[in-house]
């Protein structure tokens, strides 16, 4: 016992940390009940206790020292003050799966249910040892599977999330966002037509952070408004220093998202950008309400403001989104373009392009990496192409630089 | 006792690049402390059975390569022959025979190559491809270009602490993550597996500030994502790397001394 107690103030031990949850207790409250839920909560925190002490020592061959506790509404915590290993903590999980999933939990009248389990576990010294235990059950219910453990060499993914959080903030209060412009030309004569902005953000060494880094965790931090907030207002800066047009990406609730909207309208009210600029709307397939997005569509081209689909052809977006949305472009997805040169997604390709054209609407290929792609592209009588053949982003120093060249 | 072979190779060859010189001597007498190191007494019968076995296997490849390489000679020989009376009877029928033959024959020839230039669990290429490919008889390299040594962090750790299997399979998500951004990105490369959790990449026509830049990216990428095992172990894919310029007739040794402790830093 007093070795016991002296195990749980030192906090240079190792702990073993199993988050219990119940799937889908919400199901079970709305179908039975919030008593029968809350019934079915007493009878798991009950059965646990009694595998805990039956059971589990019989698999440690030890008596444990432990705090079983019921967390929040269907998760319960089971720490175990000792470093187990990877085998007995699996033994440890079967067990508890085994036993909860083939219980019968009693409701009220009568009547009996089975339940399942997801199971996330960790080990460790360090004091927020549940976070990580939370990552493995978040990873568990994502894949669908009834257990994961995190393994604790990986802890220090922390500090890399406090990175990046500082460096966001940091291009915020330096405003260093930057948008980075990819040509879109004409396939007749290859002129520029116009550039389409990329959002660039740069660490401590200057180097730059493609999107793919920074783009869904700045959401995750709630910095993401911040950032737009500043590249719409360079954009805005860009078209007025230079006379270029430009064109930015915005999803769906970042049309519905007023701060941006009013940047946005402020740009155009102010400045009178909205000839010179073009708004791609990304991930089309995700609009739930086309009735806002055609409102907002209708107020920015009130200005003059030209609206494209971006990625068309791509996961689930269809014919549907042309016909509900004002548009005057669509991008063509760059897998189909990448595939260009086999059959079938030429024909594929060549469909959206009568279909536009049907509807006057201007066609862009993106992912033009090659002379063979641009080739093709122009076969279909494609208006506009992208990609790294013409050129990989760039500053807009560099793009003034060649222009002035020329 | 193959991987811990592959090991003691790796250590040694790692060890003795240092030397100027490199004579048969030091080498065995590397290979000899490394063995002892990892516990392996070389004069053990079972060992020395086993590494019998790796010597007749290795025997066995380069025998099957002679025999492909006469075989196809002999294919040649006779192709000729035929061609020679094709050629003067305006033939299309035999010529076109040939010209499958000859695709055969080429075909058969890649395959025999890639065994023994080709690592054969990544299919990356393997140092023996260097000592072809990019070096001269003195070990100085016959281009200039950019050289990215790539380590793959942990994978000793999870091998050593879960299973060979779940490190072999981080080796080749992440392979495979590079490959596909640098190929997204237009890098033309090629890798090479250098050590066990050690891969040189060779980049032409690309600036080294650019590909600093995308791989520092693609590293952020990698330690965004988290792997599961069957077993339902959760790790995290992590590498680092540094890169270098290089030019003809630099020494690979140098350079490859240089790579080593860009990564370190």
């Amino acid at each position: 016992m007093l070795h016991s107690l002296r195990y749980l103030k030192d906090k240079n031990n190792t702990h073993t940390i199993f988050l219990i949850d119940i799937l889908y207790m919400k199901d079970i409250n709305y179908v039975y009940g919030y008593k029968n839920g809350d019934l079915v909560i007493s009878q798991v925190l009950k059965l646990l206790n009694e595998i805990v002490k039956n059971e589990i020592p019989k698999i440690l061959n030890k008596v444990l020292t432990y705090k079983l506790k019921h967390l929040y509404i269907d998760i319960f915590e089971f720490k175990i003050y000792a470093n187990l290993s990877l085998k007995k903590i699996q033994k440890i999980k079967d067990i508890i799966l085994l036993k909860i999933e083939e219980h019968d939990f009693y409701l009220d009248k009568d009547n009996s249910i089975n339940i399942n389990l997801t199971i996330g576990c960790t080990k460790g010294k360090i004091e927020d040892l549940r976070i990580y235990a939370e990552k493995a059950l978040n990873n568990a219910k994502l894949n669908y599977s009834d257990f994961a453990y995190f393994d604790p060499h990986f802890f220090n993914e922390q500090d890399n999330k406090s990175n990046l959080i500082k460096t966001l903030q940091y291009n915020i209060s330096e405003k260093k966002v930057e948008p980075y412009l990819q040509k879109i030309v004409s396939c007749k004569d290859q002129s520029i037509y116009k550039y389409e902005a990329l959002m660039r953000v740069f660490d401590k060494d200057d180097n730059i952070l493609y999107p793919a880094v920074f783009i869904e965790k700045s959401k995750k931090f709630r910095l993401y408004t911040k950032l737009m907030a500043i590249l719409i207002k360079k954009v805005s800066l860009y078209i007025r220093t230079y006379k270029i047009n430009i064109s930015i990406n915005l999803d769906f609730s970042d049309m519905l998202n007023p701060k941006l909207k009013k940047i946005i309208i402020d740009e155009l009210k102010n400045n009178h950008i909205g000839e010179m600029l073009t708004i791609e709307i990304l991930e089309s397939q995700k609009i739930t309400n086309y009735e806002l997005v055609n409102d907002f569509i209708q107020e920015v081209k009130g200005y003059g403001v030209k609206v494209a689909i971006d990625d068309f052809g791509s996961g689930f977006s269809n014919y549907d989104n042309i016909l509900n949305l004002n548009i005057d472009y669509i991008k063509i997805d760059g897998s189909l373009i990448k595939n260009i040169d086999t059959d079938i997604y030429r024909s594929l390709i060549k469909s959206i392009v009568d279909f536009s054209k049907l509807h006057k609407i201007k066609v862009v290929a993106e992912f033009v990496s090659d002379l063979k792609i641009l080739r093709y592209v122009k076969t279909l009588d494609i208006d506009y192409a992208q990609g790294y053949y013409f050129n990989k982003p760039q500053h807009i120093k560099e793009i003034i630089g060649e222009k002035n060249e020329k | 006792m193959k991987n811990k072979l592959i090991q003691i190779t790796d250590l040694s060859i790692n060890e003795v690049l240092r030397n100027e010189i490199i004579l048969p001597s030091l080498y065995f007498k590397t290979f000899d402390e490394n063995a002892k190191n990892l516990k392996i007494d070389l004069n053990n019968e079972k060992e020395q059975k086993e590494i019998e076995h790796l010597i007749f296997d290795e025997f066995s490849t380069i025998n099957d390569y002679m025999n492909t390489t006469i075989n196809s000679i002999e294919t040649l020989s006779v192709a000729t022959k035929i061609a020679k009376v094709a050629i003067k009877n305006n033939d299309v029928k035999s010529l076109e025979k040939i010209q499958n033959s000859m695709s055969n024959l080429e075909e058969e020839l890649k395959l025999l190559r890639d065994e023994i230039y080709r690592d054969p669990f990544t299919k990356t290429y393997n140092k023996k491809w260097i000592y072809k490919n990019l070096l001269d008889q003195d070990s100085k390299l016959k281009e200039k270009g950019i050289f990215v040594l790539l380590h793959i962090k942990d994978f000793a750790y999870i091998k050593e602490e879960h299973n060979e299997l779940i490190a072999n399979n981080l080796l080749i998500f992440i392979l495979n993550f590079l490959n596909r951004q640098l190929k997204k990105e237009g890098v033309s490369y090629q890798s090479v597996r250098f050590f066990h959790d050690t891969f040189l990449i060779l980049v032409k026509e690309e600036s080294r500030t650019n590909l600093n830049t995308l791989l520092l990216n693609i590293m952020e990428m990698i330690k965004n994502t988290t792997l599961k095992s069957k077993s339902g172990i959760v790790l995290q894919a992590r590498f680092n790397f540094s890169t270098l310029e290089y030019r003809k007739n630099d020494k690979f040794q140098i350079i490859l001394e240089s790579l080593t402790q860009g990564l370190n830093e």
